[in-house]
């Protein structure tokens, strides 16, 4: 069978087309995967700010320094949560303070200063490993700006807790 | 410490200083390097054509241009610290040069020439007038709050894959001191949920 000359046409349209169709769906893929576990990450951190402000186990002032914190992870989870929805992707399920091991059974300040330290650092791992992938301007600015945010929370609770503020010059979130 | 007015009069010539100093910052994009300074080594690697390569080396220059200011301004204003601020501003400008020995690196990795520190005294020669400890933290402020936000812009200029992720690990340390210095002043250490750089003064 030969093919028409537009049927020839239309098949190198469709090749050409093809590849990038894919490109644009796998980019917007991976943006959705980099929102998704970044949320999740906040998620973990808001749920466990607000069970330790409430555990009666904090000084005043760490306790207001909780709080303020609890509200920037709100902040956080908004901002993550929208530019979900706006891609048409579901937001991950936040987990229950029973799900996240170890937040129960914190008895000292000392104890919940380790503790947050421990989530914040893993929220600015999962975010610096996002950044490879991520090619979507807004998404990287919006994940960037938080994980200055969460650099500036990790540091503060490395204060409290008598810790070096900021004791590497590249903050990746490892240990 | 200076009046409120002078204050503001003297932060927005700080910043216009600094915005000069990096105002290449947004030069283009990409290359194919693995990484260009902190972080582990990345699996995946890019394929960026020359162009982006260049672009990206043009991106990473200016912000070691930026750099070179900043350890300017640290190695200048030090003398006027002390105690806990002193022993602070001393890592801050290791890490400062940490950055720079990292972004020369990762120029140098692109094929491209690494844009090379001026005198001190030409970084000096821009600098706002610094009388005191206070005076000196505020500069810092600028400094540092300035980097932040070109490294911010930067990030979606760049088209290999692992540097940005280097350049976010580069600016969350740049938010980390943000914070330090902001608690030397007596000033909210995390005053936003997400980190721009907009000069808090």
């Amino acid at each position: 069978m030969r093919l028409t000359r537009r049927q020839v046409l239309m098949a190198s349209a469709a090749g050409a087309a093809f590849p990038s169709v894919a490109l644009a769906d796998d980019k917007k893929a991976m943006t959705a995967a980099a929102l998704s576990s970044s949320l999740a990450a906040v998620q973990v951190a808001v749920v466990s700010y607000e069970a330790i402000a409430n555990a009666g186990i904090l000084e005043r002032s760490v306790q207001s320094t909780f709080r303020s914190f609890l509200q920037q992870e709100n902040a956080h989870a908004k901002a993550l949560g929208d530019a979900l929805d706006q891609m048409g992707k579901s937001q991950p399920v936040p987990p229950r303070r029973n799900e996240i091991g170890g937040l129960d059974s914190l008895k000292t300040q000392a104890q919940a200063l380790a503790f947050a330290i421990g989530f914040e650092r893993r929220a600015i791992s999962t975010y610096y490993r996002s950044m490879s992938n991520l090619k979507d301007a807004n998404a990287l600015k919006t994940l960037a700006s938080i994980m200055g945010c969460d650099g500036q929370h990790v540091t503060v609770l490395r204060q409290l807790a008598h810790q070096p503020a900021v004791p590497n010059a590249f903050e990746t979130g490892a240990a | 410490m200076a009046d409120p007015p002078d204050r503001a009069r003297l932060a927005r010539s700080r910043r216009t200083f600094i915005r000069l100093t990096g105002a290449t910052f947004l030069g283009g994009s990409a290359a194919a390097i693995a990484a260009c300074g902190g972080g582990k080594k990345q699996d995946t690697e890019t394929t960026v054509s020359t162009t982006q390569a260049q672009g990206d080396a043009a991106v990473l220059n200016a912000a070691l241009e930026l750099e070179y200011t900043a350890v300017a301004a640290y190695e200048i204003g030090i003398g006027m610290l002390k105690g806990r601020a002193l022993a602070d501003a001393r890592e801050f400008l290791a890490h400062e040069r940490e950055h720079a020995a990292a972004l020369t690196r990762a120029v140098t990795d692109l094929g491209t020439e690494p844009v090379k520190p001026r005198a001190r005294s030409a970084y000096a020669a821009g600098f706002p007038r610094i009388k005191s400890a206070t005076d000196f933290l505020d500069f810092a402020l600028d400094v540092e709050s300035t980097a932040v936000a070109a490294y911010l812009d930067s990030l979606a200029a760049l088209n290999t894959d692992p540097l940005r992720a280097e350049m976010a690990s580069i600016m969350t340390n740049e938010a980390e001191h943000l914070a330090v210095i902001s608690g030397l002043l007596r000033r909210p250490q995390v005053p936003n949920a997400f980190v721009t750089g907009e000069s808090p003064t």
